[in-house]
């Protein structure tokens, strides 16, 4: 057992000195380079919608491909909750998965030179400019997501991405089901604000 | 618990991919459910459709993944729940402008609100699997007349 945190302190050491790698390359690169057109595209503006769409499928069919595995972010989070109860969740992939992700926004970031923020932004319309509402709201909705992915049996990756690609009747309807909800709650609440 | 770094390399290209798709982004989501930029359902829409001909291509392939067995494509069972899970998940969704997966890549890209949103799906999937947990483990209740023992044995 000791040798398993071990080995993972050892990796999550080695991808954090990477990062500050990262940082420290970029941070020192020229500006003829962070404001080259190409620069600019790839890695500070918003990908158009079917390169971010085409990225989301290439990981989903490498992890595939690579690994046998289908992606599903909200199991992970499960795997997560019982590690302390369930042996398999210990050995499972997705822990290591939902790792990553937070280093890929940490790369993304770094890369695009990106200033951390506290603002909600437009949500700010619904949620109120005051951190006194927006945090209690931001936990309320997260218990909805995490307790609402569990019963339904996934989240927009297992189901939205993965499941629709099947046609699988229980991620079509979950996924129709989030995106109405989604837009009734919102609609509503603008109309309730106004 | 044990960490495995392939995995994270693969885990980093997906929070890589959802920042730049703009999926992180609050007013994203936002201005989709208002139904003002359609943005991400093209991501979603694109993603999804990149998949399913990939998926169609590896079963009529029978194609084996690089660990040697043949590529597992299974769907997701319909099961209790499931549509009032959706209508919670949709609801936590707009509210907060955020997923589980958007959540994690939030973090590391320094936006800390999103530090509420994921305590609170940690904290909605822990109550969960208590709830469950507390599920099975009652005993099942049983008549009194059922439990006193029959004269005639």
């Amino acid at each position: 057992m000791q040798q398993q945190w071990r080995s993972s302190l050892v990796q999550l050491a080695a991808w954090l000195s990477g990062l500050v790698a990262l940082y420290i390359v970029t941070t020192s690169l020229p500006e003829s380079i962070t404001s080259s057109a190409a620069w600019q595209a790839v890695l500070v503006g918003r990908w158009p919608w079917y390169a971010g769409g085409a990225m989301v499928a290439a990981v989903v069919l490498l992890l595939l491909a690579r690994h046998n595995h289908l992606l599903g972010v909200s199991t992970g989070f499960s795997e997560l909750c019982n590690l302390g109860h369930d042996p398999a969740a210990r050995t499972s992939w997705r822990p290591s998965f939902l790792v990553g992700v937070v280093l890929g926004g940490v790369a993304a970031a770094i890369l695009s030179g990106a200033t951390p923020s506290s603002s909600l932004g437009e949500l700010e319309m619904l949620l109120g400019p005051s951190a006194m509402l927006q945090i209690p709201v931001l936990l309320a909705a997260g218990l909805a997501i995490g307790y609402g992915s569990r019963v339904a049996g996934g989240c927009t990756s297992g189901h939205g991405i993965v499941g629709t690609a099947q046609l699988a009747r229980s991620s079509l309807t979950a996924t129709s089901i989030f995106i109405v909800t989604g837009i009734a709650v919102v609609h509503a609440l603008l109309w309730f604000r106004a | 618990m044990k960490l495995n770094s392939p995995i994270i390399l693969l885990g980093t290209l997906f929070g890589f991919a959802l920042s730049r798709a703009g999926a992180t982004d609050f007013d994203t989501i936002f201005n989709m459910f208002r139904l003002t930029d359609l943005h991400l359902f093209g991501v979603m829409g694109t993603a999804v459709a990149v998949t399913s001909a990939a998926f169609w291509l590896i079963k009529r392939g029978r194609l084996n993944a690089a660990t040697g067995d043949p590529i597992r494509i299974e769907p997701k069972p319909m099961k209790k729940g499931l549509i009032a899970g959706s209508v919670l998940f949709g609801a936590g969704w707009a509210l907060s402008g955020t997923c589980p997966g958007t959540a994690l890549a939030q973090i590391g890209e320094g936006r800390f609100m999103g530090l509420f949103t994921l305590a609170g799906i940690l904290g909605g999937t822990f109550l969960y699997h208590w709830v469950q947990r507390a599920r099975t483990q009652s005993p099942p209740l049983r008549s009194p007349s059922l439990a006193r023992p029959s004269r005639s044995s």
